[in-house]
């Protein structure tokens, strides 16, 4: 995105272990009141893949959030009401008071995508953020001793994984333009002038295919057919 | 964050350990190349030292979705492929890759988004272009040649692709990544899957549309293009003379050309030639031999066959037609037209009759004759000629023939003319000339190219790209009527119906052979498109002209399908009526299928008609007819005789910017001219109008009869209440409306729309979109019962008469947006993209209502959008994928 004015821009994979320590370093010491987070993937279509994307961009904003979050603070970032969005709300509640799913007038009703607000963070005792150690991101492989696993009890321990359901809040106001609803432009604009379509405030960044549309109108899609 | 990886391992020479060599991808667009060492632990799992990182790869401009490691090749080679969302599959050398030093430490890097600073060792050999979309799988094959590396790439774009590169053109510092063939077996969106048999040389691929398709890559790469030049043939045939009785002059040999091509049999096709020469080319022994040459082919000649039976037809420039038998060199000619000594415009065949016209026909000959085969060689006895009158009338466009076909059974002769129009004698007759029985328009315009008789009734196709059935009822008074209708978008100019129906025709610069039934591609060959002399054996070749010569290639059957499937994108839509199942999906599809007893979804029919997704389907009571509507406002009316027959019934007038994301229909009586039965149609659009229209089935026609708009938010659903109680009005607001229906609803077109009246109730239900509804009439009144974008799920009795609605909600019902509701009996099921299936007990009592939730279950389909029950007390549920429950009423 194009960098705003009084915004420090960074631009870096936050999944990356190098990157939480670069936006640590930026905010200082200071104690942080609110944490948000908009990132999301390219969907690829495949339900399960996508959904597990976007959890992990979640996860890896919240693992910045435990580092900077001062008692009480708030989170809140972009969320996938998928299959298993309910374990993510569970997992939200150990470290928050609150946990609510919103979804503003502006994010298409057709879409998988809303926001999940996260308020009053207070983590269970005993809780030590870490960058070494970031939450869900495990790195030791324990040996597993085969005696534990023949009790058999934890035969369906998949189901019995805690799920939330958080409450959902449409927000926004609803006399807002409808992101699902077709509309005529008006004939003049608020001053009485014929209505003139402006151009958008941030243009849309250049596709990755970009090079390859170009490759394609030059070899004038001879044999490169798809449909 | 890694999107890809791939694992080899290999021995490290210095060490006695192995070591796993490790590419992986990541999201934004960069290659890490590094290893371990694998350290044998007492418990047997290995564990994992002294990492190395070798290379970091830049220079894709998108997400790596796939890398793979290439086994080594001769000289020690070894090579990375990776492919990206950037549609572009490169090549690296890392035959070298542990003789650098490692790179520093990971960590350390500061950029990780795209634009990466530092570009470090790693030389990308080659790029591939080729794929439409994005690029998910990419593989070496073991090496075959030494000079051609090859791999296989799969995309989103529903292709599975052969690439090759010579690895010896290395130094020159340009080698060229090949697109060596291209396999299409999917529809829709994505190939997902792969698996590969090096040694049979098989490829399976596994799409979204859930089919499974199988290609004998090897032997079907190995039989490459035929091609030869009038010059070669010449000279191989050793007949360099130019015309009859001229002596040899080499140097106008080139003069000839070839002119019209006849498939044989699996093995020889024949061709004519400018000059009037005759050859036959046997496939097996690659050799052209001369049957002769006449002068009344010369300039103009028209070629036939009768497949597998040696004889060929030949009209030429002087009125003249022969049967010329290949196999022994005989012939026969005669005068196809008496009294005209114009050229053969045309010969048709039927086994064994010839149809022969002139340029400017009003009489046909319809020649027959039989061969006896008692005489060695067999010879043509019994000829006798027909005249046939042309069925245009006076005042008509010519009827020009462009197919014929004979029905042994009935005795009748169906002739196709180059406006789409159909003629039917009956050839038992014996008046002279013959008229026509019947003469129908098929296809309006365009060219009806094969007629195919059928068990029943007949099979057209046609140029305009239809094809159609067609049942023919006993004469004296002969009517076709269209059973079946649809138009798979290409030239079509061919098909053959045995288990499944075959089509062919020409499809942009290709002949292409698609599997209707199975909607997947049989063979395409690049010919350079529809305009050139051509001919075809199903199964074996394909023959035509271009540049001047004349080419072949083989298509023997090297795909098939192992597994059927149904959509290739989300299904956003479902109609029942008992076991018939309709689904509309964002692949613009809509396809008919049957509920087999074992709860499995056999599809038939799949038709293409929507320009975009369809968001909407109804049957009518008596599954009839069915409505389909979706995005650029498009609703048409399908009439629907069985999964295997529809033909389009109507079209409703739409608006390219505007989507129907939900409609009813109401069955009226007196809405044609006629006073006939028709339906009466609600539809919601996404700017909020509401639109009623009758509909006549006679006709097709669409009449506004009253229009006005809701509010400013977009409509999903409107429903017309048990009783003529009104109209149900839902939409992104979450509010459900209720607008009366004047009883009996007046069923003559008004001159001007009717106004909507005011709203009879208007009541607040869900925080946002309702997405789901159904209605059930209950002892106590109407229930409505919802699924909003809200998680909740919501029930509402309305009493009409006294405008009251009264609401109760269950909130948080499931864990988002609750986008299935159906009526299973006294019970209500609900679905939503949590994918969990939901069965409530709603029952009322003195306190009202109280709701409880008696079973939930786990769905396979991401994305649900829509359930409707079928025959048998099963419920069908569609989203990514279909699932079908079984559900019982005493849960
Ligand atoms: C919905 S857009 C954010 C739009 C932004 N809020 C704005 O107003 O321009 C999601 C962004 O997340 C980014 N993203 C996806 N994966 C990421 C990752 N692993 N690290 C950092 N950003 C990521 C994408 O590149 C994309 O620009």
């Amino acid at each position: 995105m194009t960098p705003l004015p009084g915004v420090t821009t960074l631009q870096a994979d936050i999944t990356h272990p190098s990157t939480l320590p670069l936006l640590l370093r930026h905010l200082g010491n200071k104690p942080a009141d609110l944490v948000i987070s908009d990132g999301a993937p390219d969907v690829t279509g495949l339900h399960d893949l996508d959904e597990y994307i976007q959890s992990q961009l979640l996860l890896a904003a919240l693992n910045l959030a435990t580092c900077v979050l001062k008692p009480g603070g708030g989170f809140v970032a972009k969320i996938f009401r998928g299959r298993d969005v309910a374990i993510v709300f569970a997992q939200l509640r150990c470290l928050f008071d609150r946990v609510t799913c919103a979804k503003p007038r502006s994010s298409r009703g057709s879409s998988i995508e809303a926001f999940v607000v996260c308020e009053g963070y207070s983590p269970p005792a005993g809780f030590k953020p870490s960058l070494e150690a970031p939450l869900g991101l495990g790195t030791d492989v324990k040996e597993i001793e085969l005696g534990e696993m023949e009790g058999g009890e934890d035969g369906d321990r998949d189901t019995q994984e805690a799920r939330y359901i958080a409450p959902f809040i449409a927000c926004g106001d609803l006399s807002e333009f409808d992101s699902d609803a077709t509309y005529a432009l008006p004939e003049v604009d608020e001053f009485g002038q014929k209505w003139k379509s402006r151009d958008p405030i941030q243009p849309p960044t250049a596709p990755p295919y970009k090079t390859a549309l170009e490759m394609r109108r030059q070899l004038g899609g001879g044999g490169l057919s798809t449909s | 964050m890694l999107y890809s990886a791939h694992l080899h391992i290999a021995a490290d020479a210095l060490n006695s350990q192995d070591r796993v060599l490790v590419a992986a991808g990541t999201v934004f667009g960069q290659i890490i190349l590094w290893s371990a060492a694998m350290v044998p632990s007492s418990s047997g799992i290995n564990a994992l030292k002294n990492p190395k990182t070798y290379r970091r790869l830049l220079g894709h401009e998108g997400s790596i979705f796939g890398v793979n490691i290439s086994p080594k090749y001769h000289g020690g080679k070894c090579y990375l492929a990776s492919c990206s969302d950037d549609r572009t599959i490169r090549i690296w050398d890392i035959s070298q890759f542990d003789s650098s030093l490692p790179l520093s430490d990971d960590t350390e890097i500061k950029k990780t988004g795209f634009g990466h600073e530092i570009a470090q060792e790693g030389r990308c050999i080659s790029v591939g272009w080729g794929h439409g979309a994005r690029i998910w799988g990419v593989q070496f094959l073991p090496v075959t040649k030494e000079s051609s590396i090859e791999l296989l790439s799969i995309s989103e774009d529903l292709t599975s692709r052969f690439w090759a590169f010579d690895p010896g053109q290395e130094n020159s510092g340009n080698i060229e990544l090949k697109s060596i063939a291209t396999y299409r077996l999917h529809s829709g969106k994505h190939i997902w899957s792969y698996a590969l048999d090096f040694e049979r040389g098989l490829l399976a691929t596994g799409g979204a549309d859930g089919k499974i398709g199988l290609v004998r890559y090897r032997d079907d790469q190995a039989s490459r293009e035929e091609a030869w030049g009038m010059d070669s043939v010449l000279t191989q045939i050793g007949d360099s003379r130019e015309g009859l009785g001229e002596p040899n002059h080499k140097v106008k040999k080139a003069h000839d050309a070839f002119k019209e091509y006849a498939a044989l049999d699996n093995d020889c096709f024949a061709a004519t030639t400018t000059l009037g020469r005759v050859l036959t080319y046997r496939l097996s022994q690659k050799r052209w031999d001369l049957l002769g040459q006449w002068t009344g082919l010369k300039g103009w000649s028209i070629l036939a066959s009768w497949e597998d039976s040696d004889l060929i037809v030949l009209g030429g420039n002087n009125g003249q037609v022969g049967v010329l038998d290949t196999a022994s060199k005989q012939e026969w000619w005669w005068q196809s037209m008496a009294g005209e000594n114009g050229k053969v415009a045309g010969v048709f065949l039927g086994r064994y009759y010839i149809l022969t016209t002139a340029l400017s026909p009003a009489i046909f000959s319809l020649h027959s004759f039989k061969m006896d085969h008692s005489e060695s060689p067999p010879v043509l006895i019994d000829r006798e000629t027909l005249l046939l009158q042309s069925p245009a009338r006076a005042g008509d466009t010519k009827f020009l023939v462009t197919s014929l076909a004979i029905s042994q059974r009935t005795d009748h002769l169906f002739l196709g003319s180059r406006t789409g129009a159909l003629a039917i004698y009956d050839l038992s007759s014996t008046v002279s000339p013959l008229c026509a029985l019947s003469h129908t328009l098929v296809h309006p315009t365009d060219a009806i190219t094969t007629i195919l008789p059928l068990k029943s009734g007949i099979l057209t196709t046609s140029r305009n790209g239809e094809y159609s059935r067609l049942s023919i009822s006993p004469p004296p008074n002969i009517r076709l009527t269209k059973t079946h209708a649809l138009k798979p978008s290409f030239v079509i100019e061919g098909a053959r119906q045995e288990d499944s129906l075959t089509l062919w025709g020409f499809h942009g610069k290709n002949f292409t052979i698609i599997d209707q039934t199975s909607q997947h591609e049989v063979h395409s060959v690049a010919c350079g498109g529809a305009h050139r002399s051509w001919t075809h054996r199903l199964n074996w070749y394909f023959v035509w002209t271009k540049a001047g010569k004349a080419h072949l290639a083989r298509t023997y059957p090297r795909r098939k399908l192992l597994q059927s499937g149904l959509h290739g994108r989300e299904v956003k839509s479902i109609a029942t009526h008992g076991d018939l199942i309709a689904t509309g999906a964002e692949d613009t599809l809509l396809c008919l299928s049957t509920l087999s007893s074992s709860g499995q979804l056999c599809p038939c029919a799949v038709v293409g008609t929507h320009t975009t997704g369809i968001h909407a389907l109804q049957f009518t009571p008596s599954g009839e007819y069915l409505f389909s509507a979706g995005g650029a406002g498009e609703l048409l009316a399908w009439r629907v005789r069985s999964a295997n027959e529809i033909v389009l019934g109507g079209t409703c007038e739409g608006w390219s910017d505007l989507r129907v994301e939900g409609f009813d229909l109401l069955p009226v009586e007196g809405v044609g001219e006629r006073g006939e039965g028709g339906m009466l149609l609600a539809i919601g659009y996404s700017d909020s109008t509401i639109r009623l229209y009758n509909f006549s089935p006679s006709t097709g026609a669409f009449n506004l009869v009253m229009k006005g708009t809701y509010k400013t938010c977009c409509i999903l659903h409107v429903k017309f209440l048990p009783n003529n109680d009104g109209i149900l009005v839902a939409g992104t607001d979450g509010y459900l409306s209720i607008y009366p229906l004047s009883d009996p609803f007046s069923p003559t077109s008004p001159p001007h729309p009717l106004p909507l009246p005011p709203k009879l109730v208007e009541k607040r239900i869900h925080q946002s979109s309702v997405k789901a509804l159904s209605v059930a009439s209950r002892a106590n009144g109407v229930y409505i019962y919802t699924g909003g974008d809200d998680c909740a799920f919501g029930i509402t009795r309305v009493d009409t008469k006294n405008s009251v609605a009264e609401s109760w909600i269950v909130p948080r019902a499931h864990a988002s947006a609750v986008t299935a509701v159906v009526c299973v009996g006294e019970h209500v099921l609900t679905a939503g993209v949590d994918q969990q299936v939901k069965l409530w007990k709603v029952s009322e009592g003195e306190e009202g209502i109280t709701v409880e939730m008696r079973e939930q279950r786990g769905s396979a389909v991401a994305d649900i959008s829509a359930a409707e029950m079928a025959g048998g007390g099963k419920v069908v549920i569609v989203g990514v994928g279909v699932d079908v429950w079984e559900a019982s009423d005493e849960l």
